[in-house]
């Protein structure tokens, strides 16, 4: 094996590595800090924060804000996702939790959002009926 | 008060995990027994409609790591829940005394022969 093709390897390791700890599989992250101490890890200075470890996609807790229209709501609903993104990451591959987790974030708001839009319209017939009655 | 059939599932589901039933385990649990996983969202919608008619009330849980530090919320079934419970499954147990089993059995039969 020649010197380039040894590097690419390590690299490609690296790389796969790195995607199996960003996506919840905290046994490889010694072997990430010690390539990287080594100076083989490509374009990466810094070892993978613990942050990093099991935190699937950022932008589904907005977007569950947006369809529930509460934070405190949507932080549980994505905690629950999470928990299952995690429990995916034991038994499948990372790419297809990814995709399991974009898949049920995607059905459930839908629900989510057609019991906002219900509440939304509730109260808005009731505060103009109210002005209705009372104000004229 | 009505009450639909995600409904009914979920409200027996509360009870059935009492006191754990939080959004995973009861999504679990409807999978186990009915073969079909309603998305998180459903089920949380129609927690939200349970809350709003007072027939569940969520307490907070803990943190976990693997939930990315966010709370549970736990559920637990109200004693007007389980009344209106208690009087569905009594309607629809009062339905299916009013089958006509023998009957509907000897028309297919009749219908196959």
């Amino acid at each position: 094996m020649t010197k380039k093709e040894g590097a690419d390897k390590q690299v490609r390791r690296l790389e796969d590595a790195d995607i199996d700890v960003a996506y919840g599989c905290p046994d490889l992250r010694p072997a990430i800090v010690e390539m990287i101490s080594k100076g083989t890890g490509k374009g990466r200075t810094t070892p993978p924060t613990v942050k990093s470890v099991a935190e699937p996609p950022r932008w589904a807790e907005g977007l569950l804000v947006v369809c529930t229209g509460s934070a405190k709501r949507a932080e549980v609903i994505h905690g629950d996702l999470c928990e299952r993104f995690a429990r995916d990451c034991a038994t499948i591959t990372p790419k297809r939790a990814r995709f399991l987790f974009r898949a049920r974030v995607l059905a459930s708001v839908l629900p989510l959002l057609g019991r906002t839009i219900g509440r939304m319209v509730k109260w808005t017939a009731i505060i103009s009926a109210a002005k209705r009655l009372f104000i004229g | 008060m009505e009450i639909g059939p995600l409904e009914l599932q979920i409200l027996l589901a509360v009870i059935a995990l009492h006191p754990d039933g939080y959004g995973v385990s009861l999504q679990d649990h409807i999978e186990k027994r009915t073969k079909k996983a309603p998305s998180i969202g459903s089920i949380y919608a129609a927690l939200g409609r349970l809350e709003e008619k007072g027939f569940v009330k969520s307490r907070e849980g803990e943190k976990t790591a693997e939930r990315g530090g966010r709370r549970k919320l736990y559920f637990t079934v109200t004693a007007t829940g389980q009344k209106t419970l208690r009087e569905s499954l009594a309607a629809i147990s009062s339905l299916q005394r009013g089958l006509r089993w023998k009957e509907a059995f000897q028309t297919v039969a009749e219908a196959f022969a």
